[in-house]
């Protein structure tokens, strides 16, 4: 994964969740150790992380994909596939 | 079969002692003929619908992996299919009452309602689980199940049936494909929540609804007497639901299953939003994954103004709909809806000082103890003339002496019986560090509270009402 992604991940995240990059990162690294299915942020968030994360990839996630990007670990392997 | 019956009782240690002799394979048909029976009991008409429904949804499933660029017209066909059944059997004759209606109002002719459509107990449990179930494989979170067998176990199994937990496919068939073993521990849990359930439904919702059903079958009535029933009724419900959830569990733990957690203290939220967390569970988050979600991040793609404010109104619309074909439940779910819209505006301007300030939660909390005791009065009063007019009354005009004597005593009443329900809030919250999981202390308490609520049952029952649930 490109740390580029991560950079623009947690900045995403970071404004909708109103933390640092820091605590973004400080999150990831919590989610990745409860194997991923911890979930940080309420669904309202969600969604505007999604959106947000679109707009700054300029891509476009299905609908049933983007319900279920609900981990930062989620979200980078979805953005990898899709970006390489 | 009700659980809390004899016949339920007989039925369930017969079950047992045959399960646990088959080996796995065996087992998903012995319990899947049991199911069958156990439905069928109940009105064996029930039988063909349920069928029907999970044949389509098997076939749908299949279809979906082997015709996957048809994926999204099976999916339809699929949901098409569940929503007609429910939407017949459960809103059909409400939706013919209302046009009638409609065209009386109108001074058009009009016509009686003579259809009598009987209303299959569950199907908004079942037909909620096989959506989830074609959902899933459509988004490829789950494999299209290939043994019939087990698929049809999914959406039948016995313990949570008739009301609940909903039990999502990606949580309940992976299941099937372990080894189910029987440990002490899971015994000793399985069989504490199976008497804690009982006492909820026979000792707590029972004798309490006797309350629930003189207050709210005054004529004459007053502010007092009124919220002392809703009130009560808030009790009941909780107690009565969980006990079906706990029961469920319990029963399907003995049978080397888990199911979803369906209530965890609601009357301690301190918000809406968390009050949907803790109450009805299974349905809330249901709802929030395949409606909630999916609908706002239509509209919010879609740059819809207001679209969360139109998702939040349409999702709880759906949630009161749910519930039953009535006004009520409709005017109960956008309640819920309105107040979680109020609070998430709340939210956004007050400073974190007060939202996040410990010393706030306990007002925070009755607060949203009131607010959610008016939802109930929307659940339990069923024609909106009395509603306006339980809520026109003076909370100054206490009404006669009397009325004011028996307000007081019917809430003691009421208060005494939910005593156990507040005990059970403060031991989860303790529990963990009191009384350490498998621990000797831990074992005897449950022990002896089991003891104890058995003898309550023996003693203390109330004249048996069905499940309230089970008419959704």
């Amino acid at each position: 994964m490109h740390s580029d992604h991560d950079a623009r991940i947690f900045k995403v995240l970071a404004g909708v969740l109103g933390k640092s990059a820091a605590e973004v990162a400080q999150l990831a690294a919590s989610q990745e150790s409860a194997g991923g299915d911890a979930q940080f942020w309420d669904s309202l968030q969600h969604i505007n992380i999604i959106l947000g994360l679109e707009a700054e990839f300029r891509v476009q996630f299905e609908l049933m994909v983007a319900i279920d990007l609900k981990t930062i670990p989620r979200i980078r392997a979805q953005l990898a596939s899709m970006l390489g | 079969m009700i659980f809390h019956s004899l016949d339920f009782i007989l039925f369930f240690l017969f079950v047992l002692a045959v399960y646990w002799n088959l080996n796995r394979k065996f087992q998903v048909f012995f319990l899947l003929g049991v199911s069958y029976f156990f439905y069928g009991y109940i009105h064996p008409w029930f039988l063909y619908l349920i069928f029907a429904s999970t044949v389509v949804d098997y076939g749908c499933g299949l279809a979906i992996g082997r015709f996957p660029q048809h994926k999204r017209t099976i999916l339809w066909v699929s949901l098409a299919v569940n929503l007609s059944f429910l939407g017949f059997f459960k809103y059909f004759g409400f939706f013919v009452d209302n046009v009638a209606e409609l065209l009386r109002l109108a001074g058009l002719p009009s016509f009686t309602n003579n259809l009598d459509i009987y209303l299959p107990v569950g199907i908004s449990f079942y037909t909620f689980q096989s959506i989830s179930y074609i959902v899933d494989v459509y988004a490829g979170r789950l494999k299209p199940r290939e043994n019939f067998f087990e698929f049809a176990l999914f959406v039948v199994f016995f313990p949570q049936l008739v009301a609940g937990p909903i039990e999502r496919a990606i949580h309940f068939l992976p299941q099937l494909d372990q080894d189910r073993t029987l440990k002490v521990q899971e015994v000793r849990e399985a069989l504490f929540l199976l008497v804690w359930g009982f006492f909820k439904k026979l000792v707590i919702a029972d004798n309490v609804a006797f309350i629930v059903n003189k207050l709210f079958a005054l004529e004459q009535t007053t502010f007092p007497l009124v919220w002392v029933g809703v009130f009560a009724f808030g009790v009941q419900v909780y107690a009565d639901f969980s006990a079906y959830s706990d029961i469920a569990s319990g029963s399907a733990r003995l049978l080397g299953f888990q199911l979803t957690r369906n209530f965890n203290h609601p009357f301690i939220s301190a918000s809406p939003a968390e009050y949907w967390k803790r109450w009805h569970i299974s349905l809330s988050s249901y709802i929030q994954d395949y409606i909630f979600l999916p609908l706002y991040f239509y509209l919010s793609r879609k740059a819809i103004k207001r679209a969360i404010v139109i998702s939040l109104l349409i999702t709880f619309f759906l949630v009161g709909l749910w519930h039953g074909a009535g006004w009520n439940f409709i005017w109960f779910g956008i309640y819920h809806g309105v107040l979680v819209i109020i609070y998430g505006w709340f939210k956004g301007f007050t400073p974190p000082w007060i939202r996040d300030n410990r010393w706030l939660k306990p007002f925070q909390i009755v607060l949203m103890f009131i607010l959610a005791h008016i939802g109930f009065m929307l659940f339990r009063e069923t024609e909106m003339i009395y509603i306006l007019r339980h809520l026109s009354l003076s909370p100054f005009v206490g009404g006669t002496p009397l009325q004011q004597q028996a307000a007081w005593f019917l809430f003691g009443q009421a208060l005494f019986l939910s005593l156990p329900l507040w005990i059970h809030t403060l031991y989860e919250h303790y529990r963990d560090r009191l009384f350490p999981a498998d621990s000797g202390l831990r074992i005897a308490l449950h022990t002896v509270v089991s003891l104890l609520m058995f003898m309550g049952i023996l003693v203390l029952r109330g004249d048996s009402q069905s499940f309230i649930y089970f008419q959704f």
